[in-house]
């Protein structure tokens, strides 16, 4: 499927990706790993585990990932692209969805299509974590980072991730300064 | 309000939180995004909009609240953008909703590009490669934990749900298979059992007014 359009491929990616997103955008981190390193070769595993860290340490919905691939395709212009790619199909989808939520009061089909769609969120987010951790650079630190953080997130609902996800950083730097 | 009324008589002098509450300007919807965007560091954005919108201005009662926060998780694409839309077109209408979702997402993205200039910069310090993919790590950690305790709680209505998780990790990860053709086929799987659990909590609750 690949053009000889860069903006093009951007596009092609990330709106398919706006609209089968369910559980939001965390849910295809996996699928984007794949299409933007296996397939289009924008960018190595380690490219792609740097940006992913970033949009999730920066402020801002972590969705962000697919800005911070377009900029590093093409600069600003790429970026420009891939966050309207990621974020318009829904967008606009959700708008027309919401006003008609809004007229009507009459809403037996929401807890249908949130039990239908729940655990199809809950495969996607679980895939897309062992995705990712497959592709870190080796070792077993990560996995064992990815499954203490798991347990503090579970056990401390409300906690704010950032200095956890700091200090999971912090570990790895040390585990590999040591060993 | 049985919190109201335990407590002292001088914060009575504040006006109880009316439920028609005048709609914010789109001056300060624009700001109350801008600034939740931009300095929720870590993620928990639907919180702050909690605080923001039900607490402290009393925009949205949280019944409202709760009803866009699961319209926005069941429509695909960044649950915290759907949630912003939602609510701006809410209280101001198909503008506010379009001012509150850039208001929310345009700042973030510009500051992440910038971190990204600066650290990528320094990306031939090994160690911050390192701290990256430690952070990320540990990000996953909290994406499984998030999966998990969907998980846990669509269990209980069956073991269909946890068939489909199960499915989605099988097609995409074992099998490979590419990604749309799998969440849409199991999508209609799931409204199909969805449907049918309906009906039957349905005839069980209205069996014993019969």
């Amino acid at each position: 499927m690949k053009t000889s359009n860069i903006y093009l491929d951007l596009f092609v990616v990330f709106a398919p990706l706006s609209l089968i997103s369910v559980g939001g955008g965390q849910s295809v981190v996996g699928d984007m790993h794949l299409q933007a390193v296996d397939i289009y070769h924008w960018l190595t595993h380690a490219q792609f585990i740097d940006l992913f860290a970033i949009s999730r340490a920066a402020p801002g919905p972590g969705a962000l990932l697919a800005t911070l691939i377009g900029w590093q395709v093409s600069g600003w212009p790429g970026a420009l692209v891939a966050s309207l790619a990621l974020f318009g199909p829904s967008t606009i989808l959700a708008y027309f969805v919401t006003r008609a939520w809004h007229k009507s009061h009459d809403r037996p089909w929401t807890s249908i299509v949130q039990n239908a769609l729940a655990p199809l969120a809950s495969g996607l987010l679980l895939t897309s974590a062992i995705i990712i951790l497959r592709s870190t650079s080796g070792g077993v630190t990560p996995w064992l980072i990815a499954a203490v953080s798991a347990g503090i997130f579970w056990r401390f609902k409300t906690i704010n991730p950032l200095p956890v996800l700091c200090v999971g950083g912090l570990v790895l730097v040390l585990v590999r300064l040591w060993f | 309000m049985p919190i109201l009324a335990a407590m002292p008589a001088t914060t009575l002098t504040l006006p109880p939180p009316p439920s028609p509450k005048p709609a914010p300007t789109l001056g300060l919807l624009f700001i109350l995004f801008v600034k939740i965007g931009a300095t929720s560091f870590g993620g928990g954005i639907s919180g702050w909009m909690y605080r923001d919108f039900v607490d402290r201005h009393h925009f949205l009662t949280e019944d409202e609240f709760m009803s866009a926060l699961t319209i926005s998780q069941i429509l695909p694409g960044p649950n915290v953008a759907n949630l912003a839309l939602h609510i701006g077109h809410k209280l101001r209408g198909g503008v506010g909703g379009l001012v509150s979702v850039m208001a929310l997402i345009v700042p973030p993205m510009i500051l992440a590009v910038l971190l990204s200039i600066v650290l990528l910069d320094l990306g031939s310090i090994s160690w911050i490669h390192d701290f990256l993919e430690g952070l990320a790590a540990s990000a996953m950690g909290l994406t499984a934990s998030v999966g998990i305790r969907g998980l846990k709680r669509s269990y209980r209505i069956g073991l269909w749900p946890l068939a489909l998780s199960i499915s989605v990790f099988i097609g995409l990860f074992l099998l490979k298979l590419p990604l749309v053709p799998v969440i849409l086929g199991l999508a209609v799987v799931g409204l199909v059992f969805a449907n049918i659990h309906q009906r039957r909590i349905g005839a069980r609750s209205t069996k014993p007014e019969a």
